[in-house]
This record gives structure tokens, C-alpha cells and sequence, in this order.
């Protein structure tokens, strides 16, 4: 098995998301299940073949490095319900 | 009159003629909307404002060219972004999200003179063949409502279905424009990777979504396609060329078409209906006098895995941004930032996004990310290959959209069985190729598809040869 207990409670870690233990079975079957069909791909060899990470090559239309809009930071906030003062409020961190 | 049946260029037609308003198009679908309010299509509507930009549509003295589509109610996919309208992408986690800012694609619309009326159920953040992934539940395909309307674009496919609108957007990751159009029978068109722009379309896996639109039939979807594509300097991988008319080279009698065929492909899963289906399809090509060609796609089948690396693997970074903070789901009674991330996100996307996310994570992970990531991008290398050799000698390619018809809602619990869905879907994404899907042939009462894809940036060929297809003889 590609994904146990350990594996499970690391990628959970990585990726900041809560687990909750009724879950825990069903998705390692899920995630087992899944790796098994990915694992097709080590039986081929493409050692010699480049990397393929854009489907558009040679694709590059960088803009001008200029502020082309005002950020409003008020309607910007609108979408968080804890800010004060301009500041997004999260749990005290400092002691 | 029923204004809700007509096609898009038919509604153009009859707005510029006078025959009917935009205000009684507008009422029409709103009574059609409420009248099949159970198949749960919508996440949110905006029937007021529909009807005041009716209202001004009707008096307006701008010209078609200004404003090709004035007047025209449509429906948005919920991942396009709308100012000060919920966008909730399916997800909990954006339950309460009223963006800032419209989606390039939305202002485009607007701009060309449609009418929003609402927002289209779809499954969580785009990952989904069912629908069924959907914070909101899943959508009932009109056709049958007992059958899956496919997804992820599933509210965008049965709202053109089922009458609530002529034209609808969508998104296609790996086929979720096309699989939900050929379940629903109806027309999609995923263009190539950057003739439509991604601001403000919520990110699933950045280098494979792609905007695109769903329609009655090819006219149509080549009508709204040519309104929302286009260089936009918002969106670093959108294409600096000039976009083409696409409506009139749908019809143009100029293209040479040679179609490339896999035959021995199909024959090979051994299904019957489907080497059936493709057959007769072959045979709709002959008829139509159109040659064909038998080509190889060696590596196709590689492309389930190859996908299932590449997609989770984007899309865990791109979903990092939801953090509980700045925008989206924010969890209570936490003890500590950590445990705010931890629960925030926990609570807040589905099962089927932790899946992916946590697929993501283990294939980006110290010591596999060579044996994955970068795997999976050679394969995919190899893959979008065989497509560049094809294209020497055809002008498109035709597959199958699906293996099969839509399937009975909660019927696949599998998630390779699910995934399975977009094995014929998954390569135009991989390759950043525009595809088709056009309804053709049936299977115990419901629609079957057959795709098309073409070359990049070959949009207009890509139309010509779907729109002569469903057409068939004259």
C-alpha cells in the first residue's frame, strides 16, 4: 500500500488540511486506489524526453511593470470578516 | 411563441427584426427557470437586474457590430468570477464569496450586450465528471432526471438543455465542457490554451483550464466563442493573435478537411457500441464526401495517469490560497493560526477536493516529485507528440467525446471508475488543443458525443468540419 497511516497523516500536514478519523479508511482506499492507476506511468521509459509544463510554447507576453488600476483595499476586504483597520485579524501568534 | 427553444442566431435574428423583446425573452426563461426550479441548475440568479438590462437592450440604438449578442439572456458557469455576485466555485469554502471583480470573460459578455440570469451549479472547484462533487447537490440532467448531466460543466450543459438559456460558459480541465455537452446532447467547444482569457475563472490546474462555451448546436457556440476570445493583458498565458470570425469561417465552403481516425483505438477497448458509434460517424464523414485518414495515438491511454498527476499537482498549490483568512470559509473556535488553517480548510472544501489536493501533495512531495511530476510532464511531452505528428497529415481528429451515455446519478463510486470518464477528453488538454463535442448517436435513450479536436489556435476549421458534421447530408 502507496499511502498508510503515516503517509496520510504527513500529506494532511504538507497541505494544511484537518482529517477527520471517521474519513481516514475511505479516503486511503480512494488515494491507494488512485496511485495504483498513476503508477502505470513508471513502466514507461521516457528518460531521453523533455519536460512538457506549458502546452504553448514560446508564449510570453509579459506586461509593462506599472500600476495599471487603483487596489481598493476596502473592497478588496469586503470578502474577509475579520479585518480592523486595514489589517486581516488572525489569531494571536506573538505571545 | 416559445422564445426558449430558438437558438441563439435565431434569437439575434428575431430581436433585430422585432419580432419579440428582450424583456419577453427574459420573462420566458425566468418562467421556464422557476418551472424546473428541482433540477437544481442554478446556485444563484439575478432576475431583477436581467430584467432592467432587458429594459435598456430593447431601447438601445448601439449597432450588432457594437454589441452582437444585445439582449441575449445567458447563464455563467459559477467559476467565472461576477462582481458583487456569490461565486462560489461549488465549494462551501466560497459559500460566501462576492468577488471584487468580474472575470475577463463576464465583462466580454457584458460588453458585447448579454444578460447574466444566473450562475450554474457545478462540482467543487471544477473536479468532477458528475456533478455530484457540488456543495449545492448535483444537478439533474433534463434529459432524464434520474442521469448524471456530467460535469464539471453540468449546470452549464443542462441549463442550454433544459431551456434556460441559448448559450451557456463552462470550463474544461480534462473534458468538462464536452463530457456534460454529450450527455446532455448539446454542442461544446473547448478553444486552445490562451485564446480565452483565465482572469477571473477560479484555477483548478492552471496550465490545462481552458474557458469555453456551450450551445445548441456549432453556430451557435462559434457565435459566443468569438465574444469571449481574445489577448487580454490580465492573463499572462492568453495569445497575442487576432481572433478570427468564427461564426462565418463556421460556414465558409473555403476549409479542406481531412479527419484523422483511430479506428483500431476504439476497436480496442472492446465495446461494441462504441466501435458502433465511431463507425457511423466514419460513415456520416463519407457520406459528406469528406476524406479521412487513419492515424496513431500510441500514447493516449497514458493520459488518465498523466492527468491524474498533473491536475491534483497544480491544483494543490493553486488551492493554498484558500487559508481562512483573506476571503472564503473561516472556521470557529480555533485555538492557534495553525489549527485556524487546519480547520478552515477542513471544513470547508469536499471530500473529492481533499482527494485531489492530498494526490497533489504526495505527487509533489521531497523524493517523488521525479518520479511523478516530472514523469508525468515527459509523458505528457510525448503525448502532446503525437498530436504534432498527426496534424502533419489531418487537419482534425475524431474520437468519441465518452465511452458511454450519462450514467444513473450515485452509480459510480469508484474514483478510477469515475476518473475513467475523460480518457478520450484528457489528451486536448494535455496538448492545449481546441475540441469539439457534437451530439451524435444514442445509447438506451440518451445522447451520445463525438469529438472533434484540431490543431492550436485552429479554431476555425476546428467549427467548420463540427458544424458540417451535425449537419450531416443535405
Amino acid at each position: 500500500m502507496t499511502i498508510n497511516d503515516k503517509t496520510l497523516e504527513n500529506l494532511s500536514k504538507l497541505s494544511k488540511i484537518k482529517i477527520d478519523d471517521n474519513l481516514r479508511d475511505k479516503l486511503k482506499e480512494d488515494l491507494n486506489l488512485t496511485m495504483n492507476m498513476i503508477d502505470k506511468i513508471n513502466k514507461v521509459d521516457c528518460d531521453q524526453i523533455e519536460e512538457l509544463s506549458h502546452p504553448i510554447k514560446d508564449n510570453f507576453n509579459l506586461r509593462e511593470d506599472v500600476v495599471s488600476e487603483d487596489i481598493n483595499r476596502e473592497s478588496l476586504q469586503k470578502t474577509s470578516n475579520k479585518t480592523e483597520d486595514g489589517f486581516y485579524l488572525v489569531p494571536k501568534v506573538i505571545e | 411563441m416559445n422564445l426558449e427553444i430558438l437558438t441563439l442566431q435565431e434569437q439575434i435574428d428575431g430581436l433585430r427584426e422585432k419580432k419579440f423583446s428582450s424583456v419577453e425573452l427574459v420573462e420566458n426563461y425566468i418562467s421556464v427557470i422557476e418551472d424546473k426550479e428541482d433540477l437544481n441548475i442554478f446556485v444563484s440568479n439575478d432576475f431583477e437586474k436581467a430584467l432592467e438590462k432587458a429594459k435598456k437592450s430593447d431601447g438601445s440604438k448601439k449597432s450588432q457590430q457594437d454589441v452582437p449578442l444585445n439582449g441575449i439572456p445567458m447563464v455563467h458557469k459559477d467559476i467565472f468570477c461576477t462582481k458583487g455576485i456569490k461565486t462560489s466555485c461549488g465549494s462551501k469554502m466560497l459559500d460566501n464569496f462576492y468577488p471584487p471583480y468580474s472575470a475577463t470573460v463576464v465583462e466580454k459578455l457584458e460588453k458585447a450586450g448579454s444578460i447574466c440570469l444566473g450562475k450554474a451549479n457545478m462540482d467543487e472547484f471544477a473536479m468532477g465528471s458528475s456533478n455530484e462533487t457540488s456543495f449545492y447537490g448535483a444537478v439533474k440532467n433534463p434529459l432524464n432526471i434520474k442521469k448524471t448531466p456530467g460535469g464539471s460543466s453540468g449546470g452549464s450543459a443542462a441549463a442550454v438543455a433544459a431551456n434556460f438559456s441559448s448559450f451557456s460558459t463552462g470550463t474544461d480541465t480534462g473534458g468538462s465542457i464536452r463530457q456534460p455537452a454529450s450527455f446532455c446532447g448539446i454542442a461544446g467547444i473547448k478553444p486552445t490554451y490562451g485564446r480565452v482569457s483565465r482572469y477571473g475563472m477560479i484555477a483548478f490546474a492552471s496550465s490545462l483550464d481552458q474557458g469555453g462555451i456551450l450551445a445548441k448546436n456549432i453556430k451557435d457556440a462559434a457565435i459566443a466563442l468569438q465574444c469571449i476570445s481574445g489577448y487580454d493583458p490580465k492573463d499572462a498565458t492568453s495569445i497575442k493573435v487576432e481572433v478570427p470570425n468564427f461564426s462565418e469561417d463556421c460556414e465558409s465552403s473555403e476549409f479542406e478537411h481531412v479527419v484523422g481516425l483511430v479506428t483500431d483505438l476504439i476497436d480496442s477497448f472492446g465495446d461494441e457500441d462504441l466501435s458502433k458509434n465511431y463507425g457511423e460517424a466514419i460513415e456520416r464523414l463519407e457520406k459528406l464526401k469528406i476524406k479521412t485518414k487513419e492515424i496513431e495515438l500510441p500514447n493516449l491511454e497514458l493520459s488518465l495517469p498523466v492527468y491524474y498527476v498533473i491536475a491534483p499537482a497544480e491544483c494543490s498549490a493553486n488551492l493554498s490560497r484558500y487559508d481562512g483568512i483573506r476571503f472564503g470559509y473561516r472556521a470557529e473556535n480555533v485555538e492557534n493560526l495553525e489549527d485556524l488553517y487546519f480547520k478552515s480548510r477542513g471544513e470547508g472544501f469536499g471530500n473529492e477536493t481533499k482527494k485531489r489536493i492530498l494526490i497533489g501533495t504526495y505527487c509533489l512531495s521531497s523524493g517523488f516529485y521525479d518520479a511523478y511530476y516530472k514523469k508525468a510532464q515527459k509523458i505528457r511531452n510525448l503525448i502532446s507528440g503525437d498530436f504534432i505528428s498527426a496534424f502533419k497529415d489531418v487537419t482534425s481528429v475524431m474520437l468519441p467525446t465518452t465511452s458511454g451515455e450519462a450514467f444513473d446519478l450515485g452509480s459510480i463510486t469508484d474514483p478510477v471508475e469515475m476518473y475513467k470518464q475523460d480518457i478520450f477528453t484528457i489528451p486536448a488538454n494535455l496538448g492545449g488543443l481546441p475540441a469539439t463535442s457534437i451530439p451524435f448517436g444514442e445509447k438506451n435513450n440518451m445522447p451520445l458525443g463525438i469529438q472533434f479536436i484540431g490543431n492550436i489556435l485552429e479554431e476555425s476549421s476546428l467549427l467548420n468540419i463540427s458544424n458540417k458534421f451535425q449537419l450531416g447530408e443535405k
